[in-house]
């Protein structure tokens, strides 16, 4: 008797186990599919509804797995209807939703660190809708980035730090420059990341010393990535004195890098001081070929083309990779009197044939190319047979039929064997039932 | 960067390397996000999306632990959002702004 009392008993515990499980797997279940519908909103950029649905989860299933996520996702979308809308309601119960999660969760660490900036984002926000407390709080986050530390080589640690200078962007110049300007004298390689987001702050700055700031990062920063940064975000302040100091940069710096990023800096402009030092790059020798190139290209890329400087400057240079980059440079732009200059340059064989290639390469790119014009340099250049054959694939690049009119005449009647098969290949490339046709006789011959 | 975190989870695998990367580029974005270049409707709306997707990423890497259900999910995201080809669309072959590299 004692014995089937025991057995059913066993089995009576057995049974609300798995009853318990069952409903423990079902809770979590719901919680998922509910988590999985405030996400889904969040993709949708619906916020109201994603921050509604994960209160659910919280509310309904705080012990689920998903809780602490749906904590953390619904503070990030009330987040964002914050500063979409500059809703203070919004950033009050974001940052409300985020104090929870770090007093219930905050020890999960492997989250901690994106709460922790999110709450940072927030105060940050609260400040720029003209919170005092968020934006004291500001500042005192950020003032203690500013006291010099050893580095401790916890990535989180720089994290925090950065995100404690990202708060900045709400503080007055006149209180943040300082800030940021001893930040940009830490100069340890565990701060790299640190001193790029203060080179980005200091740009957002007004104030007298920011150029002379980023002017200094930009020569004397050991990291390549943070010099960088400096000459792009320089060349972003619009200052008068900007010019002047990239242009410095970008004939005095050792690092080929950082005279690249000048170039461009420096094309960003509509000032002729920036147009005029671009102009010296793209002459100077001494400079570095790339440089000398990136200049020639960002020159090439204004709205009307100086085609006179271009010309001049490829008389003068003697360089075939530079002479090369002035006609791409050239090749872009659509005016007619460019084309027509290309077609001078291909045709004038006092120019190795290279030069003549690219040039007549540029040209046939253009859609009001006269394929009439291409037929003469072709006939005219007969005995060079590297500059007809590349002559043949500028004829296999145009739609008109004409063209192909062209490569069908020559395969059938160049007198170079070699030319002949050269546009038979073409010839194969092209889908046009008259070349099938033309291609069937020849073989049938 | 995008394309790597997806390579390598879809093998259940989450990259040391991808982790740095996806946490550099959050915070270039968020720097983007609060610069000048976000006064461009189209790029404010980019640098959104990619906020979104990369904080994802940054949190499954940091995680450590292979979740289909949430890499669900970011694939979503990046799905909805159209990331790839906003990315593809908007910058050029070879951008010149901070961090973000073609």
């Amino acid at each position: 008797m004692n014995r089937t009392l025991q057995i059913a008993c066993a089995l009576m515990v057995a049974s609300a186990t798995a009853r318990a499980q069952a409903a423990s797997k079902a809770t979590q279940d719901r919680a998922d599919s509910l988590y999985r519908v405030g996400r889904t909103a969040i993709d949708n950029r619906d916020y109201r509804r994603a921050e509604t649905v994960l209160k659910q989860v919280v509310d309904r299933y705080p012990l689920a797995d998903r809780a602490a996520e749906s904590l953390y996702w619904r503070s990030w979308a009330l987040y964002q209807l914050g500063t979409t809308t500059s809703n203070r309601g919004d950033l009050d119960d974001a940052l409300a939703v985020i104090e929870r999660y770090n007093t219930n969760y905050g020890k999960n660490a492997k989250m901690a660190s994106d709460a922790t900036d999110l709450y940072g984002r927030i105060r940050t926000a609260q400040a720029q809708l003209g919170d005092a407390r968020a934006a004291g709080e500001v500042v005192q986050r950020a003032d203690a980035v500013r006291q010099p530390r050893a580095c401790t080589g916890s990535a989180a640690d720089e994290e925090m730090r950065t995100a404690a200078l990202d708060g900045l962007l709400s503080m007055n110049s006149a209180d943040a420059v300082p800030i940021l300007k001893d930040v940009l004298k830490q100069r340890d390689a565990c701060r790299t990341e640190l001193r790029k987001h203060a080179v980005f702050l200091i740009s957002q700055k007004r104030s007298a010393d920011v150029v002379s700031t980023l002017l200094d990062v930009a020569r004397n920063d050991p990291s390549s990535d943070v010099r960088g940064d400096a000459i792009f975000w320089l060349s972003q302040t619009r200052s008068e004195q900007a010019i002047p100091a990239i242009d410095s940069v970008l004939f005095s710096s050792g690092d080929l890098e950082i005279r690249k990023r000048a170039v461009f800096a420096l094309s960003q402009y509509r000032d002729v001081r920036a147009r005029q030092a671009l102009q010296r790059a793209a002459e100077d020798e001494k400079l570095p070929e790339d440089v000398r190139g990136d200049a020639i290209f960002w020159l090439g890329q204004g709205r009307s083309l100086d085609l006179e400087y271009f010309k001049g400057l490829f008389r003068k240079t003697k360089n075939e990779d530079m002479r090369n980059r002035i006609l791409t440079s050239v090749g872009q732009s659509s005016a007619p009197e460019a084309s027509t200059w290309l077609v001078e340059i291909a045709r004038d064989k006092s120019f190795d044939t290279e030069t003549r290639k690219q040039a007549i390469f540029w040209a046939g790119q253009k859609r009001a190319f006269d394929l009439e014009q291409l037929s003469t340099i072709y006939d005219q250049s007969r005995g060079d047979t590297e500059f007809q054959n590349h002559l043949l694939f500028i004829y296999s690049q145009r739609r008109e039929s004409a063209a192909v009119d062209k490569l069908m005449a020559i395969a059938k009647s160049d007198p170079n064997l070699e030319l002949r098969k050269q546009a038979l290949f073409w010839l194969g490339q092209k889908n046009d039932p008259r070349v099938r046709q033309f291609i069937r006789d020849l073989i049938n011959k | 960067m995008i394309t790597s975190f997806r390579a390598a989870a879809r093998n259940g695998e989450t990259d040391a390397h991808v982790a740095k990367w996806a946490r550099d580029l959050l915070g270039t974005t968020r720097l983007l996000e609060a610069s000048p270049a976000a006064a461009d409707p189209v790029m404010k709306r980019l640098l959104d999306d990619l906020e979104l997707v990369i904080v994802q990423i940054v949190q499954y890497t940091t995680r450590g632990t292979n979740d289909p259900e949430e890499l669900d999910l970011i694939e979503q995201s990046i799905k909805k959002r159209g990331v790839i080809t906003k990315l593809r669309g908007t910058l050029p072959g070879q951008s010149n702004l901070p961090g973000i590299r073609g």
